[in-house]
């Protein structure tokens, strides 16, 4: 994996490409424009040499003449001056022999000036030793020698004016173009270096708002914004990696926290649901510790009864003592007992007994068992309160003609307890009210009794959930109430 | 923002080439207005051993021409670098102010051209005192003992033209000699191309000079004295002529008075109009002297005098005929 360049050499990068951008360009007009500065520097130095050397003809010349003519040493003075400036402007020409016509011009006007120069030496020492046939000849050929230099000296001058004007010619069509394309040049360096600055500005900054926002969205709370895939320079990549890290470790936090808070919240409930229950389950210990208050003095009062009712030969009210105070032994145990069917049967023969006194031949009621299932296990006193609830409220409004069966079953691996009446049935909303275990608001307990809804309860209790109550009912067909316990027991 | 750096740097790159390409043309330039000034490039010319100074007339002529090429050619094997110096064929005296030059200058040699009647013999002296190789080219040999002299063969010239006028026209040619500018004895009948002419028609009895007449400097004077001699003689079927120039003024002056057919035309030289007149038939022929070769031997007698070697005397280069039919 290419590892990105650092910030500092990403900057260090960007500036000098943009000092390269525009010094390239800087420096190569500026090369471009001394390199003609120097040319042209050069054709003025030459044609100033060429020149110095013609005023230096005329001017030693005519020094020398004077000095010729007057024997003058303020003329002798100045010939001498002249002659070694000339001198100096010769040194400076070509003296070399090259296959090139201006150099050999310059070769010949050089050759022309030393003769000239020795020449008019050699008149001026024959001056002063007073040898007037040799200066005269001498003076003569300096003269011829100076006519014959200033002849090149013009050629050396039309041949560069017309270079230069050939020169000229060439270029000037061009000028306008260079100028132009130097001054594009300059532009579009400026342009380039712009680019690139601007580009590698976007490449740094563009990093750094998304890490800004990314921490703004933090600062709102929003710990789900993921930070957006980032190359940026070394030092910016490293921070953007430590915030997107410290991000997911606070959300990591943040999601840890929550499922404590859930599971300690369920926790609470399931407390709070086994609070209620014990709650609940104390209220029915304490109502039916108050109904073993009476209930007892009941018993004792029916049991004096019925040992009276047997002295005074009164069998049928010493069989009803008889019957009551049974149906009273067998509730006044704890309802939260485990009884056999059979035993629970007794008890609601013992109570039908007492229903048939009371209603005569306005009911009928009829106990069927299976002898298979007598000897399973049962929560006490649940078909006690179902035969009840048949007679108050599905039987309640009929004159005769009603009846209530009890059935006692195995059904495969349970065991099938049902109660069911011909009465006036349910109501469907109310049926739905029931079977959702709101029995109170369908059959409303009597206070003191022991309603459906008690009778569901404890078999959901004392069963750990594997028994169940069903409820079956129409308006005006009656009603079946099933209660299904696990024939194998033991769950008490 | 990738693609848009692209184009930029894209355009930054041909502006730069562009600019580059112009600016390099500029110091270019510039940098040959300073070499034909003799100031900036002196480092890139060739460097010789000797400085050799050619002064030649200034002339249309091709006879220059080819012998100028001939020097040229001739110069980087002598290992010397030449100066051109041209003069005025009317100014003697500018021959003379280049000459001094050469002796005065430091040069090493003169290539000079002289016409017959130049006092090359003096000339020469002059150069030897100054330690200058002086050689001399020219048409036709001056009078005197030379030194050097490279120049073509007048006499055979003129026998070639006459045997070529006489071939043509027997006993019937009537003749007409243009003889070349400058140079020259005064009377025509001294001219070697004259006696040449001469020798040539003796050996058909009946055949003719019936004028002659020497052209001057101008640029027109072939046409000018080809129509003297027409005007002179109308029986002149044949004209020789000793230059190129002459020989086109002549050729013009037979096309002007729709004489083609009826007066020969024998010249000398070769130029792209003369090759024209000679497939064309106006001209007949053509002695074509080799100037060339004249300058190749005179760059090579000034080599062999500059190293010490006896000078050469007088040498002559021989001559080619050229007609319509010649290959190119």
């Amino acid at each position: 994996m290419r590892r990105p360049a650092s910030l500092r050499g990403k900057m260090v990068a960007v500036t000098l490409s943009m000092l390269a951008i525009v010094g390239a360009a800087t420096l190569y007009t500026g090369f471009a424009t001394a390199a003609l500065a120097r040319s042209l520097g050069l054709l003025f130095e030459r044609n100033q040499l060429i020149e110095e050397i013609r005023s230096g003809l005329s001017l030693s010349a005519q020094a020398l003449s004077g000095y010729l003519t007057s024997r003058s040493p303020d003329y002798l003075a100045a010939y001498e001056g002249a002659a070694e400036l000339l001198a100096q402007r010769s040194a400076a020409l070509n003296r070399e022999v090259r296959a090139d016509e201006a150099l050999l011009l310059q070769r010949e006007l050089a050759g022309l000036v030393d003769r000239y120069l020795l020449d008019a030496g050699a008149a001026a020492s024959a001056k002063a030793e007073g040898r007037i046939a040799v200066y005269s000849d001498r003076f003569e050929s300096t003269l011829r020698g100076a006519e014959l230099a200033n002849l090149i000296v013009e050629r050396i001058e039309r041949r560069n004016l017309a270079a230069s004007i050939e020169a000229y010619t060439g270029l000037e069509p061009r000028i306008g173009a260079i100028v132009a394309t130097n001054a594009a040049l300059v532009l579009a360096a400026l342009i380039m270096a712009f680019t690139v600055f601007v580009r590698y500005a976007w490449a740094i900054t563009e990093p750094l708002s998304a890490l800004a926002e990314s921490a703004r969205a933090i600062g709102r709370g929003d710990y789900d914004r993921e930070l957006p895939p980032i190359e940026a320079a070394e030092e910016i990549a490293t921070v953007a990696s430590a915030f997107e890290n410290m991000r997911r470790s606070v959300r990591a936090a943040f999601d840890e926290l929550k499922s404590k808070a859930e599971i300690e919240r369920r926790l609470m409930e399931e407390d709070l649901r086994l609070v209620e229950m014990d709650r609940r389950l104390k209220d029915a210990e304490l109502l039916a510790l108050q109904a073993q208050i009476n209930p007892h003095f009941l018993f004792n009062t029916l049991a004096a009864g019925m040992q009276l009712a047997m002295a005074e030969g009164a069998e049928r009210s010493g069989n009803f003592m008889e019957k009551l105070s049974g149906f009273i032994r067998y509730a006044l145990k704890s309802p939260s007992r485990s009884v056999l069917v059979s035993d629970e049967l007794e008890c609601v023969e013992r109570y039908v007994w007492l229903l048939r006194l009371r209603f005569g031949e306005r009911y009928s009621f009829s106990v069927e068992a299976d002898p298979e299932a007598l000897s399973a296990e049962t929560p006490a006193l649940v078909l006690q309160p179902l035969v009840e609830n048949a007679v108050t409220h599905g039987l309640h409004d009929l004159e005769e003609g009603g009846a209530v069966r009890v059935r006692v079953a195995c059904a495969g691996s349970e065991v099938l307890l049902e109660v069911s009446d011909t009465g006036v049935g349910i109501a469907r909303a109310e049926l739905e009210a029931l079977r959702a275990g709101g029995g109170e608001a369908a059959r409303g307990e009597r206070e003191g009794g022991i309603g459906l809804r008690n009778v569901m309860r404890r078999v959901a209790l004392a069963t750990g959930g594997l028994g169940r109550v069903e409820i079956e009912s129409a308006p005006g067909e009656g009603t079946t109430v099933r209660v299904r316990l696990p024939a194998a027991g033991g769950w008490a | 923002m990738k693609r848009l750096a692209w184009i930029l740097a894209a355009f930054f790159g041909l502006v730069f080439l562009g600019a580059a390409l112009l600016n390099a043309d500029l110091v270019r330039k510039g940098r040959e207005a300073l070499a034909a000034a003799g100031i900036a490039g002196s480092a890139s010319s060739h460097r010789a051993r000797l400085h050799l100074l050619v002064i030649l007339p200034a002339s249309d002529d091709t006879y220059f021409s080819r012998l100028l090429e001939g020097l040229s050619s001739a110069a980087p094997g002598v290992d010397a670098a030449l100066q051109v110096e041209r003069y005025l064929p009317s100014s003697p005296e500018e021959a003379e102010r280049w000459f001094d030059i050469g002796l005065r200058s430091g040069a090493d040699g003169i290539v000079m051209y002289a016409a017959r009647d130049e006092d090359v013999q003096g000339r020469a002296a002059r150069a030897e005192a100054a330690g200058v190789v002086f050689v001399a080219v020219g048409k036709e040999a001056p009078s005197g003992v030379l030194p050097c002299f490279i120049g073509s063969a007048p006499l055979f010239q003129g026998f070639g033209g006459g045997r070529l006028i006489t071939g043509a026209l027997a006993q019937r040619a009537r003749i007409g000699i243009i003889l070349p500018a400058g140079g020259g004895s005064a009377l025509p009948e001294e001219d070697s191309l004259y006696k040449g002419v001469a020798a040539a028609a003796a050996t058909y009895p009946g055949a003719k000079i019936l004028g002659t007449i020497r052209a001057g400097p101008g640029s027109f004077s072939g046409e000018v004295a080809a129509a003297t001699l027409l005007a002179a003689a109308p029986e002149i079927n044949a004209i020789f002529c000793a230059t190129s120039r002459d020989t086109l003024g002549a050729a013009q002056v037979v096309m002007d008075r729709g004489l083609e057919g009826r007066v020969m035309i024998v010249g000398a030289d070769d130029t792209p109009e003369l090759s024209r007149h000679l497939r064309s038939g106006v001209v007949a022929a053509s002695l074509v002297r080799d100037s060339r070769r004249i300058g190749e031997e005179a760059a090579r007698a000034f080599a062999d005098m500059e190293e010490g070697l006896f000078p050469p005397g007088v040498r002559e280069v021989d001559f080619d005929v050229k007609t319509g039919n010649s290959p190119e």
